[in-house]
């Protein structure tokens, strides 16, 4: 089965970069700040693809590029270098390189097949919008134009996600940190994405706050099978929802494999090193 | 149904300095359908480690694992192909394994009907068989909505083995399948089991329990701790 994403050999360079650092960033006992011209690397020469319905978790410390890699793959940075191509058919023809078409594209192609929900949810809401308003433009922005249709979708959604519909005009200003992540997720989904980015989303929760996100983000998947990449550093969470998982270290892969081999065999030393750091 | 082929595993802990740690040295074997293989020795032997490199929670160090898949024909699942591997888990090749894994907020009847839903079985008919299945395994029906974090050791290794018989695989992995339970509860175990086979199942299993063992197991390798002294009997 051909995988839904493939991304190759994505690098973000942050800095002028030169001979030693261009293009696929410095190696990695060098961390990720280039000796020569002090480049910072963001991501360095990434590679990984998602099959359909899949869940793939991405898990390192804070500054490894988790963050990073899930914007450029959202087109929000421009790359330095490297390849990403969706195969399904009808948005993105197949061996079409989509970062190296126009903004414009890249916005169309986000918009139909993509959602993402960010830790804070201040940068995925307009706080002072309607929770309703905040999925109406994200429908808008996929084409949706009948107004009756439009709220029913938001209606909808914002039932799934639990939040009361009687809340739905309503800006998320009002609600807690939760509900606004829960607002979040029910905007990412409401253009039926193929892919759904999840950056560090219960991150800061308290606990049954969390457990509820999660159990939210299981029960879709697994109802909607959508394709998810699951970016943690809490190694529960990952544990809990992906089958396939990425250990990322200044900006570079490091390991990758089955979720439950990379927690009961890891081979990489710093794999190990975050392995036995569980609590 | 799964022949392994001169295989082994060493662990190399990078935050101990390198340090070497043998799991297991090279063993061979075959399991035909609907065969059960005990593999029995001394604590630290190496025995789950066997299990977990058939399923791919180990990758090996050396050797091959011919599995004669339905849906891929015949593959090494050493190949460490990873798409390859979560078809196989998802649709061929089951793991009880020792300690019930706990998905927190999942009512056990949820938790054994899981896989059926997975396959594509109605959610009522699953969760009706699901019941079914604790009931024979005596978790009274009282249990069933509730949370099996709390249930005792043996009550979740009872889950534990409800989830992964529930859906029939053809490979079947189990790693001491009945250390928790009481006699009673054991050749009830053994009973499904005994089922399972009939149909076809083949089972790799690890058992302290001899009893146990010698009710189902048609053949037993013997582990000895990292030597190549494994004795097929």
């Amino acid at each position: 089965m051909k995988p839904l994403l493939e991304v190759r050999g994505l690098t973000k360079l942050f800095g002028d970069g030169c001979e030693h650092c261009l293009p696929g960033g410095v190696p990695l006992d060098e961390g990720n700040r280039c000796s020569r011209c002090g480049t910072v690397v963001g991501c360095g020469d990434v590679s990984l693809e998602i099959h359909p319905g899949e869940v793939l978790g991405v898990v390192g410390e804070s500054g490894s590029g988790k963050s990073t890699l899930v914007r450029l793959i959202h087109f929000e940075h421009e790359a330095t270098a490297g390849e990403i191509f969706l195969n399904n058919g009808e948005a993105a023809p197949a061996g079409q390189n989509l970062l190296r078409q126009s903004s414009f594209r890249q916005r169309q192609v986000r918009s139909r097949t993509m959602g993402i929900v960010y830790q804070n949810p201040y940068l995925g809401l307009r706080m002072q919008v309607s929770s309703g308003g905040n999925i109406a433009e994200k429908l808008l922005a996929a084409g949706w134009r009948n107004v009756s249709e439009i709220r029913r979708r938001a209606s909808d959604l914002l039932q799934r996600t639990e939040i009361p519909v009687e809340r739905m005009d309503e800006p998320p200003a009002n609600f807690s940190g939760g509900m606004q992540q829960r607002v979040q997720i029910a905007k990412a989904l409401s253009n039926n994405p193929q892919v759904l980015l999840l950056d560090e989303v219960t991150t800061g929760l308290d606990l049954s706050v969390q457990a509820r996100v999660l159990d939210l983000i299981r029960n879709l998947q697994r109802e909607l099978e959508i394709a998810m990449i699951v970016v943690s550093h809490d190694l529960g969470v990952i544990r809990l929802l992906c089958q396939r998982t990425l250990v990322m270290r200044y900006g570079r892969i490091v390991e990758s494999g089955l979720t439950d081999q990379i927690f009961e065999d890891p081979q990489h030393e710093y794999t190990q090193l975050l392995v036995s750091s569980q609590l | 149904m799964l022949e392994v082929k001169n295989l082994s595993k060493t662990f190399t802990i990078h935050i101990l300095g390198g340090k070497v740690i043998e799991g297991f040295g090279s063993v061979s074997f075959r399991v035909e359908p609907g065969e059960f293989l005990g593999l029995a020795g001394r604590s630290g032997s190496g025995k789950s480690s066997v299990l977990k490199c058939i399923y791919g929670t180990y990758l090996p160090t050396t050797g091959e694992l011919w599995f004669a898949s339905e849906s891929h024909g015949k593959v090494n699942l050493a190949d460490g192909q990873e798409q390859t591997m979560l078809q196989i888990r998802s649709r061929e090749m089951g793991y009880v394994s020792q300690f019930l894994r706990v998905i927190p907020r999942v009512a056990a009847v949820d938790v054994v009907a899981e896989p059926l839903l997975r396959l594509g079985t109605h959610a009522d008919e699953a969760r009706r068989r699901a019941s079914v299945l604790l009931e024979r395994l005596t978790i009274p029906a009282k249990l069933h909505d509730a949370y099996p974090a709390t249930f005792s050791g043996g009550e979740q290794q009872r889950i534990n083995i409800a989830r992964a018989v529930i859906w029939e695989p053809r490979l079947l992995l189990l790693d001491e399948p009945t250390a928790s339970l009481d006699r009673g509860s054991q050749e009830i175990v053994i009973g499904l089991l005994k089922e399972l086979k009939q149909k076809g199942t083949s089972m790799i299993g690890i058992f302290h329990d001899r009893v146990s063992m010698e009710a189902i197991a048609d053949n037993v390798l013997e582990m000895t701790n990292g030597s190549r002294g494994h004795g097929l009997s």
